[in-house]
């Protein structure tokens, strides 16, 4: 594919509205065109006059705000028509990406509250004062790509994966693109691998994460931790759909990688062996075992604070709030006590203990009060 | 029964457990280990430790299952907090089908590994045992009771392992039957999490499960221990039998 082209929808000002199209454009990773929004029976005629000939559609969240327009509906509504006139055949219509943007406080007083429409996005991004572009247009053409790329002919459970021994992975994960009866289409395929595989660790892991399970401070160990990925980790990333836009490890190949070179169990070692067994068994000098976060015991790692993105011990962290319930195959997210309650970390962006957690924090407050 | 018939139900028995843990314990489990156990004993044919395979075999793996630990009187050293203790199972088992009907051995290679992990604020304190079945080819100084539980507290047999102020030495193979995944969670959850215990076997479907488990892998075992002697059921007066043993239905 050639750089993918997004249509933009934005009734804002030219101002604003061309600063996002030339923050993406200069990037040179997607192509960005702006329209203003039509009222909603002309828009639905437009989509389905034009959009075939984009790569993927971004909308603002707010499009009933410039009085010069006849526009009296937002972004969940004009996708949700969009969602159901790709399914009816007859538009010929094909899927393609949608994102939605806004600005933080317009986007948390309704966009997060109204959980509904949660599901017709594929990714969202604030326009913040300063953006991050290439981020953004990086994530926006892995979208596009893998869309074009499902549009093309049914695609296999292995191709999607890109993995031959698809039994090792929980066939409740991977039961749904083997299903004849019931075809997925190609926005629930898309929508699993972000919402479901990519933000949650389980069969699939951040590098921060990855690190965390190896036992290895990242910034300590430097080149170290390059060489250990480039060398040796390679071979155990995810090279499947939409890999080049989310970069993840495959946690299960991770830990036979490690049971090979060392007869051991990763997870029941400490920071110190686990990355002493590295050095050793691989020939890499300045790999550095991470430390314990403070108010934390343990470097029996297996995750991260989400707090501080640093190695934490399950055992030791208080389970993260999330607004939708986990699957069985999927982990939790962690934050540490120090994180969570004494930095409060993140804690005006949502980033909160679960409730259930109430009362150990309280324990936890007066064993360190004493 | 064919054993295509038979690996699907004792995958369907896995499912069916797995899906009560998630019930009980809710997302404090990830039940994967067990989901891909399902897959392993429906699809394949497990090698045994010298490396010979048969047709007739059935078994699987379960490779880090992390189960919440509800017991929190008597933790030592006093320091362990009690809301970061955590058990991990890794078991395997390997049995031939066609002992599955009789009073045969139910399996052919078991183990059955249990780690418990506790934080207090001096590190990490562990607690293990085992239920194994002997291999019996290996010599030994010490007679052992084919399957047996042992207790250990170093769970990696780390040479530089802190023992602290305990005395360790190779504890008593205590006499204990064999236990598959589906009797593991009995025996796992009313020694750690009593009230999962209970809550389990309210579930409508598991406490039938659990009895034809008993029927097939414990019953084989006390049935050949009672033929020791001459037996006659006429004559037994020691009840009610749930006193020796409360997990029997």
């Amino acid at each position: 594919m050639k750089t993918p082209k997004y249509l933009y929808i934005d009734d804002e000002t030219v101002d604003a509205v061309e600063a996002v199209r030339d923050g993406f454009n200069d990037t040179e990773i997607i192509e960005v065109i702006v329209e203003e929004p039509q009222n909603f029976k002309e828009q639905k005629k437009d989509f389905l006059a034009k959009l075939n000939s984009y790569d993927g559609l971004i909308l603002d969240f707010r499009l009933d705000q410039n009085m010069q327009l006849d526009v009296s509906y937002n972004a969940p509504a004009i996708a949700q028509e969009l969602r159901t006139l790709v399914l009816d055949s007859e538009n010929d219509l094909k899927g393609c990406p949608i994102i939605l943007c806004s600005t933080d406080e317009r986007m948390r007083a309704t966009y997060d509250v109204d959980k509904t429409s949660h599901d017709l996005f594929d990714y969202k991004f604030l326009k913040g004062p300063e953006p991050n572009w290439p981020k953004f247009a990086t994530k926006l053409a892995s979208l596009a790509k893998g869309y074009a790329w499902l549009n093309e002919v049914d695609r296999s459970v292995e191709e999607i994966f890109k993995r031959e021994d698809i039994n090792k992975i929980d066939i409740r994960i991977t039961e749904r693109f083997t299903d004849e009866d019931q075809k997925q289409q190609v926005y629930d395929i898309a929508h699993f691998f972000i919402k479901e595989l990519f933000h949650h660790p389980g069969i699939l892991v951040k590098e921060r994460v990855l690190a965390a399970r190896l036992g290895i401070d990242v910034e300590a160990s430097g080149e170290a931790w390059i060489e250990l990925k480039a060398n040796f980790l390679i071979n155990f990333k995810f090279s499947g759909l939409f890999s080049d836009g989310w970069e993840r490890w495959w946690a299960d190949q991770i830990v036979d990688f490690f049971k090979k070179v060392s007869g051991k169990r990763l997870s029941t070692l400490n920071a110190i062996n686990r990355v002493n067994i590295l050095s050793e068994a691989l020939k890499i000098k300045g790999l550095k075992a991470a430390e314990a976060l403070p108010n934390c015991e343990s470097t029996e790692f297996w995750t991260i604070c989400e707090g501080f993105k640093k190695p934490l011990d399950p055992l030791e962290g208080l389970r993260v709030y999330e607004s939708v319930d986990l699957k069985p195959w999927q982990e939790p997210k962690y934050i540490s006590f120090e994180a969570a309650e004494v930095e409060r970390i993140n804690r005006d962006k949502g980033l909160r203990p679960h409730p259930s957690e109430k009362d150990r924090i309280q324990l936890i407050k007066e064993s360190l009060s004493k | 029964m064919k054993i295509e018939q038979f690996r699907q139900a004792r995958a369907d028995d896995l499912k069916a457990a797995a899906s009560v843990l998630e019930k009980v314990f809710k997302t404090g489990i990830n039940t994967s280990p067990i989901s891909l156990a399902a897959e392993n004993v429906k699809t394949s044919c497990p090698s045994l430790m010298d490396g010979s395979n048969n047709p007739d075999h059935w078994g699987y793996t379960i490779e880090d299952l992390k189960i919440p630990v509800d017991t929190t009187k008597h933790l030592r050293p006093k320091g362990i907090d009690k809301n970061k203790v955590e058990l991990t199972l890794d078991m395997k088992l390997i049995a031939n089908f066609k002992q599955w009907e009789d009073l045969s051995d139910p399996f052919i290679e078991l183990s059955f590994n249990v780690a418990v992990r506790g934080i207090s604020a001096s590190g990490l304190h562990y607690f293990c045992f085992h239920i194994d079945k002997h291999d019996m080819s290996k010599k030994s100084e010490e007679p052992h009771p084919v399957y047996h539980l042992q207790y250990s507290s170093n769970p990696q047999s780390d040479g530089e392992f802190d023992y602290g102020s305990t005395f360790h030495l190779d504890t008593p193979r205590i006499l204990h039957h064999p236990v598959d995944f589906i009797l593991g969670i009995g025996f796992l959850t009313s020694n750690f999490f009593p009230m999962a215990y209970d809550e389990i076997m309210d579930q409508s479907f598991f406490p039938g499960l659990y009895k034809r488990y008993q029927e097939k892998i414990v019953k084989p075992y006390f049935h050949t221990l009672a033929s020791n002697w001459d037996y006659d059921k006429s004559k037994v007066v020691w009840s009610p039998v749930s006193d020796l043993c409360p997990l029997l239905l």
